[in-house]
């Protein structure tokens, strides 16, 4: 089952804003993080990934910062600021709400 | 693996002609590539196979780069207001002038002259305007790095205007000169003021060349250019009862007060961002 493309665009900051909840990351890593976590069924263009991660650096929600890998080579680094984690909270009620809603109506009484 | 680097440059260069992708962005984006490339060679591809499958997962240079333009549609408010104003300065110059000029009393190099020379300066005036709200919205909350990029890169597209309208401006003033008064160069206070603000313009473009590492300084710096046209553009006619000294009002002090408030922006500009923000008392 491969994930329609707008739903991959809605859960990409919610996704993003997850994983640097976890510890500081950089593009890469966040995009084979999202591959391990959902078995390789999220898919996104990597590309895709620069202008979400920019934008929440652009709404104050993360912060960057250049840094060197032990194998000498640079990393853009990004964490979550506290603007971030309340957005991310916001996220979570949302997503939860959509989810336990659409649970509900797919009930197998329902089904 | 110099095959390798090779591909990547390529690579590198093809980005580069896309819009809306900077140079930071691209080195992130090469270091994502560089990544790719590596972990499909240890899962056993060749060189350039994994290149060519981590070129594609990356994406096209046209599908990253109408991504980045999505970010950067919200235009700061000042800029929209000074792209305002220049226009209704540049159409309200041109009606004046081809008024003087269907009336006789402007030569049609002269009136040239007035008009580039002026509208250069105004737009010397328009970076320095922007230089100035950046350093006073930045007194409460540092701008992201994208607002950033983007106001550097309008104000190195002003930037160029300016020059480019100054060095015209002055070009044609010499050729009116040599016309009506035997000589290009008269070493008037006002001619050394136009050399002046052509210098500060190179300067400044100059100074754009590292804005990569220093953004925000080239901001703050645009704020002296509203001096130097200043002094070259009004402080002319103070200092010098020459060639050029046609205005008759002693505006001296409210000259100095406006080097004195612009040397004030300057050196707010250097505080850290923020340092005016309400601080939370816990």
């Amino acid at each position: 089952m491969k994930l329609e493309k707008e739903l991959v665009a809605a859960s990409s900051v919610p996704l993003v804003l997850s994983i640097l909840c976890e510890g500081d990351s950089y593009g890469y890593a966040i995009i084979q993080r999202v591959k391990e976590l959902s078995g390789g069924k999220i898919e996104w263009t990597d590309g895709m990934l620069y202008p979400v991660l920019h934008w929440l650096e652009d709404q104050r929600l993360v912060r960057s910062r250049w840094t060197k890998s032990e194998a000498g080579r640079r990393r853009k680094y990004y964490s979550l600021r506290p603007e971030g984690r309340q957005a991310l909270r916001r996220q979570k009620d949302q997503w939860t709400l959509v989810s336990s809603t659409l649970n509900q109506l797919w009930r197998p009484q329902h089904a | 693996m110099h095959n390798l680097e090779q591909l990547i440059a390529e690579w590198r260069k093809t980005m580069m002609a896309a819009p809306n992708v900077g140079s930071e962005t691209l080195d992130e984006l090469e270091n994502h590539l560089r990544e790719n490339v590596d972990q499909l060679i240890r899962s056993g591809m060749t060189e350039a196979e994994a290149f060519q499958r981590a070129m594609a997962q990356l994406g096209g240079a046209p599908t990253i780069a109408s991504e980045f333009q999505k970010l950067d549609q919200c235009t700061w408010l000042p800029v929209k207001v000074i792209t305002g104003i220049g226009v209704l300065a540049t159409l309200a110059m041109a009606i004046s002038l081809i008024a003087r000029f269907d009336a006789g009393r402007l030569s049609f190099l002269l009136a040239s002259h007035v008009f580039m020379v002026t509208l250069g300066y105004t737009t010397t005036f328009l970076v320095g305007t922007l230089g100035i709200c950046f350093v006073g919205q930045r007194c409460f909350s540092d701008f992201s790095p994208l607002r950033v990029r983007s106001l550097t890169r309008v104000t190195f597209i002003l930037g160029w205007v300016a020059a480019g309208l100054t060095s015209v401006g002055l070009i044609l003033g010499m050729v009116w000169a040599k016309a009506e008064w035997g000589r290009y160069w008269a070493w008037d206070v006002k001619e050394i003021g136009g050399v002046g603000g052509i210098v500060w313009q190179a300067c400044f473009l100059f100074a754009h060349r590292f804005a990569c590492h220093t953004a925000r300084g080239v901001l703050v710096m645009s704020v002296l250019g509203n001096i130097v046209a200043g002094l070259g553009w009004f402080g002319a006619n103070l200092l010098d009862g020459g060639l050029h000294s046609y205005g008759t009002r002693n505006y001296s002090l409210l000259l100095l007060a406006a080097v004195f408030s612009n040397l004030a922006f300057f050196l707010i500009g250097l505080a850290p961002a923020g340092w005016l923000r309400p601080r939370k008392v816990s």
